[in-house]
Parts: structure tokens; sequence; C-alpha cells
């Protein structure tokens, strides 16, 4: 099939090759259900994937997720992989909120336990953890010395604080550091967003949520995640918040400003890049790096503050409560990686910007208990239907650099969603539904409706049919405060 | 109509206008302004009157164009700082010298978050009514 002068091929289940020419270097590829390729092709994202296999260095594919739409620069779901020697970074294949990520954490509870109790609990969230837009002052205001140390360390720096518990590093993506992290690349400007941010969800899409477990696809994967059948989950999503953008920002236009100097043409300014050697982009990824760190530990503060404020509403104890983080994935986010190119083990600097690593068994940076089973996937969907916890795969390793979709992906701009919803129709939908929603602005709710996203179903099925993770369970939201 | 939203499935969109090129800049914080705080100009313009003097030295235009609204979305996600006027000291292809006047305080609360101005389909045109800049922004 065509789309425009391009060449568009099956290329295995759910899986299609855009065909490389003009100045494409790679050829593209995008995971998708027939199904969904009309809707994808409608909103240009297939031109992003195009414009990124233009980039230097870039190794075998221009890739997307399932998930794919229409971004700036990269399409959201994008992931490109770039040899370290010979490519670039890129700020805009991360994205301003560096390391937005999501965790998924069980508990002991059931949902007979608290079915009448959500609107407490959601209450108790949403006086405990600041959302909307601008929030701030979870925990009191850092001064710049122990945000340099946030900086370097990451989850350690919270749970050192009190927020959280060791083990939660053992369930943290890249363990919840980044070692690269060097917090004198980072702006005043950055720094001076950061102080008082750490620990509130933000706006948008951000999250917190209460779910139960409403099915399990494999029965073992579940149990060996000590998860089953109708237990209540808690799941988070949020970033680098205020501090993450300016570093964006400002890499992205000191790339622009220099950009003549590279032997390399661009086909968008969006896509701006250094080479990963070269002093900016050293710089660069020294700063992502640093905000990358800033998010987890701004995750890690918020699930304390999530738990506290479940044992508090339910009056019971840690122990009763048995909350515990299963796993925590960053879907912004440029990292080293070694992967199997044309038979060669060669270090890549992969750029996730929507997507979620997917990595399979035997993967070196998983922690010892998900070394067998491959890492869990967190796939979020809108917050009127499922969510999906899923296990990275082999297949994922060679299809797509050991990445899956991070979440439903929008098909409705928000001022369209504003046209056709009002706040009391989302609000009363989801009531029907037994979801307890709270929102800092009413508008927010109607932005997110359940209906502005793919169907969540669908996107997963995609991903699953091209093998880049398989399915453990869903879950269906009880509660949720959005951003 | 100084400005409009136009569609984009997950981020923001806007087009802006003016007569000629200062206007164009002065209506592009004005709107960013009244988006970001959900705000009537008549609210602010009576209010107090502060000075912020911004200065940007770029290569070409629309690099001119996107510093100046790198440097008002700043202040308006830090500072709060709601603009409702611009007055130009010097504006050439490459140099842009303005006084930007803002109230603060309580009409100027954030209600949307505009995160950052992105140059993705950035375009700034001549037509016959004036000048129009389309500009995404992440949100």
């Amino acid at each position: 099939m065509k789309y425009g002068k391009y060449i568009i091929e099956n290329d295995g289940p759910a899986t299609w090759k855009i065909l490389a020419r003009d100045n494409m270097r790679v050829p593209a590829r995008f995971f998708a259900l027939k199904s969904m390729l009309s809707q994808i092709y409608r909103d240009n994202a297939i031109k992003q994937i195009i414009n990124v296999a233009t980039l230097p260095g870039i190794q075998k594919y221009s890739l997307a997720m399932p998930d794919i739409h229409y971004g700036y620069g990269f399409p959201i779901g994008g992931v490109a992989a770039f040899d370290v020697e010979e490519g670039v970074i890129s700020p805009g294949g991360v994205g301003y909120d560096i390391n937005c990520g999501v965790r998924f954490c069980r508990t002991n509870l059931q949902y007979n336990e608290v079915k009448t109790r959500i609107k407490d609990i959601i209450t108790g969230f949403q006086q405990s953890v600041p959302s909307g837009v601008g929030s701030h002052n979870a925990i009191r205001k850092l001064n710049k010395q122990e945000l340099d140390k946030v900086l370097h360390q990451g989850s350690e720096w919270a749970i050192n604080n009190g927020f959280g518990d060791a083990a939660d590093i053992q369930a943290t993506e890249n363990y919840g550091k980044m070692e690269q992290a060097n917090p004198a690349k980072l702006s005043n400007r950055a720094k001076e967003r950061g102080l008082n941010q750490l620990g509130s969800l933000g706006s948008g899409n951000h999250f917190l949520e209460i779910g139960v477990i409403d099915k399990i696809f494999n029965k073992k994967a579940a149990s060996d995640l000590n998860l089953e059948e109708n237990q209540i989950v808690v799941m988070i999503h949020s970033g680098s918040r205020g501090l993450g953008y300016q570093v964006c920002d400002d890499y992205l236009h000191r790339m622009v400003k220099i950009q003549k100097n590279y032997d390399f043409e661009l086909v968008d300014k969006q896509l701006s890049s250094a080479p990963f050697k070269s002093n900016i982009g050293s710089d660069y990824f020294q700063a992502m790096s640093a905000a990358a760190n800033y998010a987890w530990a701004n995750r890690q503060v918020i699930m304390s503050l999530a738990n506290r404020s479940l044992e508090k509403t339910l009056s019971i104890s840690p122990k009763q409560l048995g909350f515990e983080l299963i796993y925590d994935v960053c879907h912004n986010i440029a990292k080293l990686e070694e992967h199997d190119v044309d038979g060669k083990t060669v270090k890549l600097c992969l750029h996730r910007k929507g997507a979620t690593r997917s990595f399979g068994p035997k993967r070196e940076e998983l922690p010892q208990k998900y070394r067998r089973s491959g890492q869990p996937v967190i796939i979020p969907g809108d917050m009127g239907t499922h969510s999906y916890l899923l296990l990275g795969t082999k297949k994922a390793m060679k299809q797509s650099f050991g990445s899956c979709c991070h979440g439903a992906g929008r098909v409705m701009s928000r001022s369209a969603a504003r046209r056709r919803f009002n706040f009391n129709q989302v609000k009363n939908e989801l009531q029907n539904k037994g979801i307890v929603s709270y929102s800092a602005k009413q508008k927010t709710l109607v932005e997110e409706a359940p209906d502005t996203y793919k169907d969540v179903n669908q996107v997963v099925m995609a991903a699953t049919t091209a093998g880049l993770a398989k399915k453990v369970l869903r879950t269906r939201p009880l509660g949720v405060l959005k951003g | 109509m100084n400005y409009q939203i136009l569609d984009h499935t997950a981020d923001l969109q806007v087009q802006f206008f003016g007569k000629n090129k200062k206007e164009l800049i002065k209506n592009s914080a004005i709107a960013l302004s009244q988006i970001a705080y959900e705000i009537d100009l008549h609210e602010v313009e009576n209010g107090n009157c502060y000075v912020l003097n911004i200065t940007i030295k770029e290569s070409d235009f629309s690099e001119l164009y996107v510093g100046f609204l790198r440097e008002i979305l700043f202040k308006i996600n830090t500072s709060e700082f709601c603009f409702f006027n611009v007055e130009f000291k010097k504006l050439t292809q490459t140099t842009l010298k303005a006084r930007c006047i803002y109230d603060r305080g309580e009409v100027c609360k954030l209600k949307n978050e505009i995160k950052a101005v992105t140059y993705h389909d950035l375009s700034i045109k001549k037509n016959r009514e004036g000048w129009s800049a389309k500009v995404i922004f992440d949100i």
C-alpha cells in the first residue's frame, strides 16, 4: 500500500515497514492491527516516523509503537536507536517531560473490602498529593544543595529521606538512577523550577489511580508477581515537572543555534540533534540523566504519600495494607543500551518518546527477580476503561530494541474534546461505570474523556500480536485523581 | 480575534495574528497570557503595571520570535506574570528589545500549563491582512 510516495509493506503480525527512500537512512517500522491503520494515517504521525529515519547514526529502523500519534519532531510512541560513535542525541526525541513514567503497586486489599470507600480514598489522595497546573509544596521546599542530591541520587534520595523502602529500588527501571547525571549541566532556571515541585503530579494526563485486577491472562506470571484477581492496585503517572521541561527547552534551543555546524540536514528543527560524542551532546545526556533522576525521586515521593494516605484513610497498618511497588517504567528517555545489530552487539543511545522499555528474559539490566520472566510493562488506558500489566519478551529485543507502547494514545485533540463533551457528561459516564474521579480542573476531566483515546484493548492486542510483550493481567479503574 | 486555537491531537497549536510584526509579537504575548490564565484582557488592564525588559538576539526572525515566546512562557509558568502590552525599543530581523507590561497577583493564577514552544511546523507568514504565526506548544 502507499502513503504518499512511500511504500508500506506488511512485515509480520501487526508489523508494517515503510521502505527507505530519499533521505531516509533506514526503513521505518510501526506496529498496528490492520483495523488501526486508517486512524494512524489520518493524523500525519507516519510522516514523523519517516523524518526520524533521516537522522545520522540511526540503526535498523525508525520505530513507532501501536499507540503512535502525532506529536512534534518524533511521533508519540517513537523509538530510535543511534550508534554512540557516529550517531546523535536529540532532546526532541526524549521530549519535554523527561522520564515521564508509570508505577504499578500492589496492596493486600481485596475489592470487597474497599468498594464503599473509594470516594474517601480519592479524597485522601487529593489531600496528600498536590495535583494540577503548577502543583507544588508536597514536601518542604528543597535548598540548592538538597536539589543537587536529588539530581544525583534519584529514587535513593527519596528513600533516604523517609519516602518508601529500599526494596523499591529493585522494582524501578534503572534502579531509579542514571549514573551519568551531572547537576552542573542544568541551568539555574531548570534548578529553580525543581525546588518546590518534588512529590507533585502536575497537570494534563498525569494521574494517581486506584484500580482492581479484573482479569488474569497468565496465572503463573501473575502469581510470581504476587498478584491475583480482585486485588486492589495503585498506579502513578508523573514525570520531572518544570525542571525537566526546562532542561529540554534549554538544550533544544542551544542545538538549534549550532545545527549549521553539523554536516547533516534537518527536515524538522524540532529534531535538532548533536553527535552523542560532542560536548553539547554529552552535556545534554548528563543534564537529561539528572532530570530523569528528579522524575524517579518525584514518583517515589508521590508513591510514599499515596501509601500513607491509604493507611490513614482506611485506618490500617502498613502490614495490613501490604503496599509494594511492582515496577516503575519510564517512557520519555534516552539511555545507553547494548543491542544486536546485524549479528554484532552494539552500544546504542536508545530514544523512547512515549514508549516503554520491554526487555525480555536474561537482560542484565533487569533485577534478579525479573531476569527470568522479563520486565513488567505497564500500559495505562484511559480513565474509563482498562489498564494492562504485561511482560517484556525476547522477540521485542529483535523487533523493537526491547520497546513497547506506553498507553492507549490520543485520537482526539483537547479542543475537539471540549467541543464534544461537557464536564457533567464525562463525570456521569465515569460514575455510571463506578469510577470516582477528581480533577483540579473540570476542563481536565473533559479533555481526558475516555473517548479521546484509542481503545487500549486494541493497542495491547497489537503489541502482543507483534510479540512486543505478553499479557499478564488487566485492571479496571475504581477511582482517579487527575492532574 | 488576535489568536485562534487549532486542532492538534496531543498538544496545543495556536495561530497568532497582527497587522505588522510588532503587533504579531505583542498579540502573541497577550494571547499566551490569556490562554494560560483563562483571563479577559480588561481584567488586568486596569490593574497594576510592572515592566519586564526583554532583549533577544538571534540569527533570523523565526528564531527571534521563538526566543521571545520562550521568555514570555518562562515568566508565565514560573512567576505568573500576565502580559497585557509590549512596547518596542528596537525590532529588526535579528534583534528585539522590548518593555513587556504585566500584572501579577490574584487574577493571574495559572489554569493551563503550556510546557514549551516547539519548532515543529512553525510558520510565520505575511498575508494581505498582515502577519500570522502558527506555533505548536507542548502541553
